[in-house]
């Protein structure tokens, strides 16, 4: 089963995005901060990244960079509320694959998992 | 029909109103996170005595449950929710997709909802600012926090009076439209940040 | 102790007061990183409270500058010598200065509560001076009473009985 990495610091988040991923047949790790999902990265190897920005610790787009680092090929999608062009701009040239806007529709979120996976 | 007022000096209007409609975006944020329809209405921004603020929450020691941010980038401030503790329950229930009344109790996975919803409408309001003024303000990640609203609130208001004895206050009230839930949106921006966005729009 | 006799006067955010009157409870409400530091002299029998803000007032002076701790202590003190009390006669309790954020796990830094006790207890100190109690710090908020009749401190918390320092 494909496996995605969920990255925020909401437990309520990671729950929903959880359920959503499962029933539609993912294998989920967590991480609620950019340290976190360092570690998680290394250690799972997910096949996918959902990455929010707003974190305590290290914020989502630090952490992409890291993990680009790591992983130049890792698929990430940022996943916030925090709209604002220059954030997108920053995360689309870190290497981000998509930027999606909380609070999403399901379908959404899904639909760039499939771009992801290919 | 919304009832709204702007009680700032004139250096800050512009700035206000553009503050007004950050607050307008936030409800939206909410409503959309809730899926429902969320109504703003009343929205104000004043300059008021920083001991009154409390008043805004109920009084300094009523209990509230409130999600805190912080503003940073751009520009520094305080945003924050506040809510009755029954209210903030009910919301947590429709947040979990429970049952109204489940929720008696804000343990982690509640506190977690109230602070999603927090960094929603954070985020919202401060997505309209950065489109109007081209700034990038981020808001922190959000504390939730419920007990007595004067010690909620000292830490704003510290760093308000650390400076001035006077706080803005922009304020925009919201409910259901079957007014089971009611809230305030409180954001505290300083005084040379609204200066700032009226020299930004003034130019566009 | 007759409740219904007792008027309540509120000590706000920076304020520093003092009372002889036995009818007279002064009090700080909702206090979270502020800090309310309590005085009495048992036989001259006169009060004060101040209601601490922020710790250093870098050079600020004034009326205004009570809010800060390191004005606040010496004027609280000032104004109770005026109304007969005597430095060494007086009993000296502080309370507050809790870092309120809460329940996420993610431990957003309020340091100021903490910064504040700091000064003040800098401030005791430097007059040779020790709180007989400090009920401070933790995470939740206070609200402090000093009954001019009796010097009691009276403590409390949300939901929770008040209790004497």
């Amino acid at each position: 089963m494909p496996k995605v990495m969920v990255v925020d610091d909401a437990a309520f988040m990671r729950m929903r995005c959880k359920k959503m991923l499962v029933e539609n047949g993912f294998d989920v790790v967590e991480a609620s901060n950019g340290i976190e999902a360092i570690s998680v990265y290394k250690e799972s190897h997910p096949d996918m990244v959902l990455m929010d920005i707003t974190m305590p610790d290290m914020d989502g787009l630090a952490a992409l960079r890291e993990i680009k680092k790591i992983d130049p090929s890792a698929k990430v999608a940022m996943v916030t509320a925090m709209g604002q062009q220059a954030l997108v701009m920053e995360a689309l040239k870190i290497g981000a694959m998509d930027f999606v806007i909380k609070p999403f529709d399901q379908e959404r979120v899904l639909g760039t998992i499939k771009k992801a996976l290919g | 029909m919304v009832k709204q007022v702007i009680a700032v000096e004139d250096s800050l209007k512009e700035g206000a109103r553009l503050v007004l409609l950050g607050s307008q975006n936030a409800i939206t944020g909410l409503s959309q996170m809730v899926d429902r329809e969320i109504e703003m209405t009343a929205v104000s921004a004043r300059q008021i005595p920083v001991d009154e603020v409390p008043d805004l929450f109920g009084g300094r020691e009523e209990v509230a449950v409130a999600v805190y941010l912080a503003v940073t980038g751009a520009t520094e401030g305080h945003m924050f929710l506040v809510y009755p503790p029954k209210t903030a329950m009910s919301l947590v229930d429709l947040l979990l997709g429970q049952e109204p009344g489940t929720t008696q109790e804000l343990t982690e996975m509640e506190a977690s909802a109230l602070g999603e919803m927090g960094n929603i409408m954070g985020s919202f309001y401060l997505n309209a600012l950065s489109d109007a003024s081209g700034l990038v303000l981020m808001p922190s990640p959000p504390a939730v926090i419920m007990d007595m609203a004067g010690s909620i609130l000292d830490v704003a208001l510290a760093d308000i009076l650390d400076e001035s004895d006077d706080a803005l206050v922009v304020e925009a009230v919201f409910s259901t439209e079957d007014q089971q839930i009611t809230g305030n949106f409180l954001v505290l921006p300083s005084p040379a940040f609204l200066r700032q966005l009226s020299q930004t729009v003034a130019k566009k | 102790m007759t409740v219904s006799n007792v008027t309540t006067i509120m000590v706000g955010l920076g304020e520093v007061k003092i009372s002889k009157d036995p009818e007279l409870v002064l009090a700080c409400l909702g206090l979270g990183s502020c800090v309310a530091i309590s005085v009495f002299d048992p036989v001259a029998k006169v009060g004060g409270m101040a209601h601490v803000v922020l710790p250093k007032s870098n050079g600020k002076t004034g009326e205004r500058a009570s809010r800060y701790a390191d004005v606040a202590v010496p004027l609280l003190f000032e104004r109770l010598k005026e109304g007969g009390a005597v430095e060494s006669r007086c009993v000296v309790n502080i309370a507050g200065g809790a870092q309120m954020s809460v329940a996420l796990g993610i431990g957003t830094a309020f340091k100021i509560g903490e910064d504040n006790i700091a000064a003040i207890h800098a401030a005791l100190k430097a007059k040779g001076l020790k709180p007989k109690a400090a009920d401070t710090g933790g995470r939740k908020g206070r609200t402090v009473r000093l009954f001019i009749e009796t010097g009691k401190t009276m403590v409390s918390s949300a939901g929770n009985e008040s209790r004497e320092l």
